[in-house]
């Protein structure tokens, strides 16, 4: 019976462990590229080139 | 069988005998490619840097004024671009294939990226010792330098992005190829942290140097300087945070190696390393602080909020790496007071006194005057001062380039299969390096404080229509900052003296052990002790050590940060004499 059990356990396909959603974002290289990318040109050069396209210009 | 080479695919393997790990062959030469050439910029650039700071020197003075700029040129490009982005692809192929039990993706393509990257730098070099481009680092508009030391710049930065791809695609294909399971290993996670800034910053490098390129050949007749410093400064300064995320990976790397420390949490080593990837290039904006074109807003949101979210990253490693160093030696048993495990750590071993010192200089030199330098009122204090430079040698100089020292020691036997020689040389250089590169900083922060300008010949402004009034006590800061130098060319040297003496005459050998000189302490006693002189307080080793020691350390750091930063705001406060 037990040898029984055994054999049934065996034959199971074998579960790979949940991984964490956390660690699934963690992991997600791409994702944290394309975040880098969009924030700097986002929030260092397109906003700080708007400022600069807003200067007054001397003479004008 | 160490020296078996295994085929898969059409890659050969061999397995390295003191880790386990299945090694490319094609990635073990592109490894020794790149950190070579990693070596020899950074002799010349040393050689450059002892010729500068001997004419920084005041009594000295050596250099003439035009040499002097053509060096400190010269100087940028290889410490600050060459040495640190040779050794850091070098770092990709370790951390993206070798860590990974991976193949190595396209190593021709691997080959035409070093050969670009060289003949970019070579370029470089060539066309700045001509005199043909005396234009700094910085390079700024409307200094015009002859159009090929641009198109040097271009292949540099180009074949440094197709070095970059090849480790995001190795990422992929060791992934499909199941060479791994879960997640990358902490330290192919930090290196990827460093290829991502790579992207932006190369891209930015890209979008500075062409337009320059077809600016000097004088098919574009306006190049606005605002716009070459906004886009200048998106390369200029997040090619520094790759050095950082690449620096603190081989930090992580060190501690393991030298004291069998394991991180203290994965999930906060990593959620400090995507901080760096969301807000640290955001910091390049500390330049632009003095800039009139940008507004307050702007230049707030990107250095303070934003910076120190980065700042924050740099914390959580500043804490986790010693304190998993304390844990791992508590748990071998020496957990005398709040320290005895500090006293026992290996220091002769030279990655372990790398970390320590390369940690020190970065965190309590380099990262505390960085924050200051980023505020955007105390900036006006130290702007274009020789403050600057003083931050940014503690932090390129004394915690990357020293962290980086440390690690090619390991990458000598493990990828050379050299045995390392002048071993006593090795354990004693982090010191030597370390504490002339402290000089180096103190001093120019020191003169800078006193008002030195950071790229000046001439401190007097001798001949100026205004007066500089620059103190006599300047010439101290100075004399420190020379005899500073002195001491760093000196560990420099020795470095350089141990990596050639090791790679041409060492013998073959296939390492055992990662430990080179001291292995981690262990327990007296205990099986497998591989360190006989241990000292017998192994007894009470505790089962779940805290890390106290490094606690206490933390805050009298985060006090001396309070008490530098506060003094910076009183400076501030004297510096107009508003009554």
């Amino acid at each position: 019976m037990a040898q029984a059990e055994e054999r049934r356990e065996k034959s199971k396909p074998e579960r790979k462990p949940r991984i964490p959603l956390g660690q699934v974002i963690f992991d997600e290289i791409f994702l944290w590229l394309t975040l880098s990318l969009v924030i700097s040109l986002l929030v260092y050069n397109l906003w700080g080139l708007l400022d600069l396209l807003r200067s007054p210009v001397v003479g004008r | 069988m160490a020296t078996r080479a295994l085929e898969w695919g059409r890659a050969q393997f061999r397995t390295c005998s003191a880790t386990g790990l299945q090694v490319d062959l094609a990635a073990e030469r592109l490894i020794k490619a790149n950190a070579v050439a990693a070596v020899l910029f950074l002799t010349l650039g040393g050689i450059l840097a002892l010729l500068i700071a001997l004419t920084r020197w005041q009594v000295i003075h050596l250099l003439p004024a035009d040499l002097f700029y053509r060096f400190v040129t010269a100087h940028g490009f290889n410490m600050l671009v060459a040495w640190i982005v040779f050794f850091e692809v070098a770092g990709l192929y370790l951390g993206g294939v070798v860590l990974l039990n991976a193949r190595q993706v396209a190593p021709r393509l691997g080959w035409l990226a070093w050969l670009l990257m060289v003949f970019g730098a070579v370029l470089v070099n060539v066309i700045v010792f001509l005199g043909k481009a005396d234009v700094m680092f910085t390079a700024y508009v409307p200094l015009k330098a002859d159009p090929l030391f641009y198109v040097g710049y271009i292949l540099f930065a180009v074949g440094a992005l197709i070095a970059v791809g090849i480790f995001f695609a190795s990422l992929v294909v060791a992934k499909l190829e199941g060479r791994y399971e879960g997640s990358v290993p902490l330290v192919t996670f930090g290196l990827a942290t460093a290829a991502t800034i790579a992207v932006y910053t190369l891209l930015s490098g890209a979008i500075t140097f062409v337009p320059a390129f077809f600016w000097s050949l004088g098919l574009l007749e306006n190049y606005d300087p605002g716009f070459y410093r906004n886009v200048f400064w998106g390369f200029g300064h997040p090619a520094q945070q790759i050095n950082l995320a690449a620096m603190v990976s081989i930090w992580y790397a060190l501690a393991a190696f030298t004291t069998g420390a394991q991180v203290l949490n994965e999930k906060v080593s990593r959620f400090a390393f995507i901080l760096y990837i969301l807000f640290i290039n955001l910091g390049a904006a500390h330049h632009l602080l003095t800039d009139p074109g940008y507004g307050f807003t702007w230049k707030v949101t990107n250095t303070s909020y934003a910076m120190y979210l980065a700042v924050l990253a740099s914390m959580i490693h500043a804490f986790t790496i010693p304190a998993s160093v304390e844990v791992s030696l508590r748990r071998r048993g020496f957990t005398r007071g709040l320290f005895g495990w500090l006293r026992s750590a290996p220091w002769r071993e030279p990655g372990f006194a790398a970390l320590a010192i390369s940690m020190l200089l970065f965190g309590w030199i380099g990262g505390v005057t960085g924050v200051v330098i980023g505020t955007e009122q105390l900036n006006m204090l130290a702007h274009n001062t020789l403050r600057v430079p003083g931050h940014f040698h503690a932090t390129v100089v004394g915690g990357t380039t020293l962290a980086f020292m440390g690690f090619t020691y390991y990458v000598i036997p493990l990828i050379f299969r050299r045995e390392l020689k002048l071993k006593r040389w090795a354990s004693l250089q982090p010191y030597v390096f370390g504490l002339g590169m402290l000089l180096v900083s103190v001093g120019m922060i020191a003169a800078g404080l006193q008002g030195v300008a950071r790229r000046h010949w001439d401190i007097t402004f001798a001949n100026a229509p205004f007066p500089a009034p620059i103190p006599g006590t300047v010439d101290l800061a100075l004399a420190v900052l020379g005899i500073g130098a002195l001491i760093s060319v000196v560990g420099g040297a020795m470095y350089i003296a141990v990596v050639l003496a090791s790679v041409l005459t060492g013998k073959r050998v296939e390492p055992k052990s990662v430990t080179l000189v001291q292995a981690p302490p262990e327990v007296a006693g205990s099986p497998g002790t591989e360190n006989p002189g241990a000292p017998a307080v192994g007894a009470g080793a505790e089962e779940h050590p805290e890390p106290r020691g490094t606690f206490v350390i933390v805050l009298v750091f985060l006090m001396f940060f309070a008490a530098y930063y506060l003094a910076n705001w009183w400076l501030l406060g004297r510096a107009w004499f508003i009554r």
